[in-house]
């Protein structure tokens, strides 16, 4: 356990003659603190924590001759209003440049402090001198600020009560801070999008998704180092590697992801050609700069150059974002909407941001977290971010929309490619049986009966040519019949002339008069002609039918029924034969049933079918005309 | 191309004999088929034959001034079936008994003969026998169709009969289920259980359902 007494060993601090130090009567500033006017904080063990931030005005004062390049003094004269002498801690920042010198004045000579390093988060150190003061007697102190290459570095003063030490360079510790439950918070609801945008791009793959992605997870990491380095209270010790480094490259890469997700998700390439160049030159112009801001690092002489950059570049990218913006909408893009309101809000958060970290007065009395100007930024990322994955919700949706359609529609073709070649095919088969039957019919038939009657008219003048004339034409006839019977088979003629419910009355009286099986046709219903196609599938559907039942059922009775209704046609066709088992169809698939449905489904009909072993088949089609 | 002369040698005989002659027309696009029919019909006694065409252009040609008392036509012609031409014909001629002779043995070209106003169908292929009995029976008043006096469709049973699924529906109706319950138990559409129901309402020729149901129990087809 850490105690504030741990850090000063005793022993005399050496005395330094007065004439030896720079001339403490000229400083740079003057400054008288009450201890019970000085700004306050109250920690978390009770203690009041007393502090003192020289304002801007105060530091740019002009260097006086008698300060060093860079080298201030500050006079700060100590009351304590208590009853009770009061040990207070003095720190100065923990600034890698930046040094801190704390003396105290005595009659005659100035003491440099016995000065200690207090530890603190990352790399970090804190200057720490302790300093008793009784009530009622003024104490004056020096503090000397080194600044070696730049002066403009938030510093801060502080007056600790001497038992609230630790529990003070705790509080600073972004770690264990209460007050950075909002920031926890905060990045813990960035992580969570950043992976889930993660699972989106692992899921779509597209570039869109990626650049988001990265887009978060430099903010993420931006954020999550400044919580972690406690640069989240405005007050705190700033990093100096965080701030040094991370802080600009970080944000100039969440820039980069930003403007390549601004290319693909408005599609600039196309939409906007010439903002697409200009981006994709900016996008160079910021790794350049990430590459240069890093060398900068390691040359300490320059980090005023360096900090002066970044503020320029902040400054330059903020109205390139407008610029995008304004660009965005005049564009009229359907989902622009989505990323103007979210670079808008991220602008102007991030420039309240901005003005806060110089005028902290103006949001001091806040409660926390908005006390601290980075909230009114994260605010903004948050809202960006809100609308940016609105926008790729809804544009996603979109393109999975369009893709449905597209592919519905190739299936569609599909379906009406296999549709025109079923019908190419069938009609085809169809009208060469139809001339085949028509030949036979016309013209060999014609040219038998002609045979038969010139036969017929033969005189035989014997009793054996007799009886073998009637041979000869019973022989005929029998030929006649099968000629006839084939061109049935081969095509109805009549369904083209007569219609369906003839052809199917023909067919069935045929079937009937083979006297194999009782065969029952009953039409009912308004009849009417239908297409040649529909007619001819349909005779042709019932005659497999009929065929099915007369073949493998050994039926001994068929009914045949024909329905017209409205918009529809109904046909039923059942025996009371052997029947079978469902299942064996759908396993096996049987030629002749594949055609049966290939037909109803060609007509877009449903086919109704009722069997089980030794109960007989009910067939029942149901087809809009 | 008309040829109506040929075989009418006498003028006299024929006014002697005009009432009794019965006058025959042949209409085939075969000329063996007219030859076979006219050398058939020169065998029979008191047949005249007046002419012949062979296609129905033709044919109405002759009938224009001309006419006869029986016709003998074909269905299939170039240019025309005989169906129509019969229609047309008689239209023009009603005395005119038309026998169609036709290769064709369904019933659908009977029927059609039937109603285009012929009195008879003998097939191309019939004996002497038989087309004479159609000529007698035609010139007769009464008709001949195919070896039968009359056309009655005897397979066609009087009384509808019920499809299973039919009967299956009456029964799931009479159990008090509505469309949507039946499609649910027999994995159809409730418009197929629908239609099945208007079916049985006009097979058993009742007005609503209620009255199906009372039908069905009462002639225990449930």
């Amino acid at each position: 356990m850490m105690t504030g007494m741990a850090y000063f060993t005793s022993g005399q601090s050496p005395v330094i003659p007065i004439s030896r130090w720079p001339p403490f009567d000229v400083v740079d500033s003057y400054v008288f603190v009450s201890v019970d006017s000085a700004s306050k904080t109250k920690l978390s063990d009770g203690h009041q924590l007393h502090y003192f931030r020289p304002s801007t005005e105060f530091l740019n004062t002009p260097i006086s001759s008698a300060s060093s390049r860079f080298q201030y003094y500050y006079r700060f004269d100590v009351l304590n209003d208590s009853p009770d002498t009061v040990n207070y801690f003095v720190l100065g920042s923990p600034q890698r440049h930046f040094e801190a010198g704390i003396y105290q004045q005595h009659p005659g000579t100035v003491v440099p402090m016995p000065m200690k390093q207090v530890p603190y988060w990352l790399n970090s150190e804190a200057k720490v001198a302790m300093l008793a003061i009784p009530p009622h007697q003024p104490q004056t102190v020096y503090v000397k600020l080194m600044f070696p290459y730049y002066r403009e570095v938030p510093m801060y003063i502080f007056l600790i009560e001497q038992n609230s030490l630790n529990t003070f360079l705790l509080s600073q510790n972004g770690l264990r801070s209460k007050e950075n439950s909002f920031s926890w918070f905060y990045c813990g609801m960035l992580f969570m999008m950043f992976m889930y945008i993660t699972l989106k791009f692992i899921q779509i793959r597209t570039l869109e998704y990626f650049y988001y992605g990265a887009y978060i997870f430099f903010f993420l990491v931006y954020f999550g180092l400044k919580l972690l380095s406690g640069v989240t209270n405005e007050w705190i010790f700033y990093s100096d590697w965080y701030s040094g480094f991370a802080n600009d490259q970080l944000q100039s890469a969440a820039y980069i992801m930003y403007f390549l997700f601004f290319q693909q998700f408005m599609r600039t390439k196309i939409t906007m050609p010439d903002l697409h160049r200009f981006i994709g030159i900016i996008i160079y112009l910021l790794l350049v700069y990430i590459v240069l801001d890093g060398i900068l690092f390691f040359v300490p002489e320059t980090i005023f150059l360096k900090n002066t950059l970044w503020t320029v570049i902040r400054g330059i990218l903020l109205v390139i974002t407008l610029y995008c913006i304004w660009r965005t909408a005049k564009a009229q893009i359907p989902v622009g909407g989505y990323l103007i309101t979210g670079g808008l809000l991220l602008s102007f958060f991030a420039l309240a941001a901005m003005i806060f970290t110089f005028q902290i007065d103006w949001i001091k009395a806040m409660p926390p977290p908005f006390h601290w100007p980075i909230t009114y930024f994260q605010i903004g990322v948050a809202c960006e971010l809100i609308c940016f994955t609105l926008g790729l919700g809804y544009k996603n949706r979109k393109d999975e929309l369009k893709k449905l359609e597209a592919e519905t529609q190739l299936r569609r073709q599909e379906d009406r490619l296999e549709f025109e070649r079923y019908k190419t095919m069938t009609e085809a088969r169809e009208a060469e049986r139809g001339r085949i039957a028509k030949d036979l019919h016309d013209g060999l038939g014609g040219m038998l009966t002609g045979v038969r009657l010139s036969l017929a008219n033969l005189k035989p003048s014997t009793p054996e040519d007799q009886s073998q004339l009637h041979r000869s034409l019973d022989m005929l006839d029998g030929s006649v019949y099968e000629l006839r019977r084939i061109a049935q088979d081969l095509m109805p003629l009549a369904l083209q002339r007569f219609g369906l419910t003839s052809a199917l009355r023909d067919y069935t009286s045929a079937v009937h008069s083979m006297g194999i099986v009782n065969i029952n046709f009953q039409v009912m219903g308004e009849v009417r002609r239908l297409s040649g196609e529909h007619e001819l599938i349909c005779y042709r559907l019932i005659q497999e039918l009929v065929n099915n039942a007369l073949k493998h059922a050994h039926a001994k009775s068929i009914l045949v029924q024909v329905v017209f209704q409205k918009h529809a046609l109904e046909l039923t066709v059942e025996d009371d034969g052997r029947g079978f088992d469902k299942k064996v169809i759908s396993d096996t698939g049987g030629s002749g049933w594949s055609n049966i449905q290939s037909r109803v489904s060609y007509l877009k009909g449903t086919i109704d079918l009722q069997t089980n072993p030794d109960e007989g088949v009910s067939v029942h089609v149901h087809l809009p005309v | 191309m008309i040829i109506d002369n040929g075989f009418q040698n006498d003028h006299l005989s024929n006014i002697y004999s005009y009432q009794m002659m019965t006058r025959i027309f042949i209409v085939d696009d075969h000329p063996m088929v007219v030859e076979g029919i006219r050398s058939m019909l020169l065998q029979l006694p008191n047949l005249e034959f007046v002419g012949f065409a062979m296609n129905a252009g033709s044919c109405e040609g002759y009938f224009l001034h001309h006419t006869a008392d029986v016709v003998l036509m074909d269905i299939n012609l170039p240019d025309m079936s005989g169906i129509e031409l019969c229609a047309r014909i008689l239209k023009k001629q009603p005395l005119i008994r038309v026998i169609a002779l036709s290769n064709f043995d369904q019933l659908s070209y009977v029927q059609s003969m039937k109603e285009a106003g012929a009195c008879g169908y003998v097939l191309k292929n019939a004996s002497s026998e038989e087309l004479q009995r159609a000529i007698t029976a035609a010139t007769q008043g009464s008709a001949y169709w195919l070896g039968k006096d009359n056309l009655k469709e005897h397979w066609i049973s009087q009384q509808p009969l019920l499809t299973r699924r039919e009967v299956e529906v009456l029964r799931l109706i009479a159990e008090g289920l509505t469309n949507n319950e039946i499609a649910d138990k027999l994995f159809v559409s409730a418009s197929t259980v629908d239609s099945h129901r208007k079916n049985l309402i006009s097979k058993l020729q009742v007005k609503n359902t209620a009255a199906l149901v009372k039908m069905a129990v009462e002639s225990k087809i449930i």
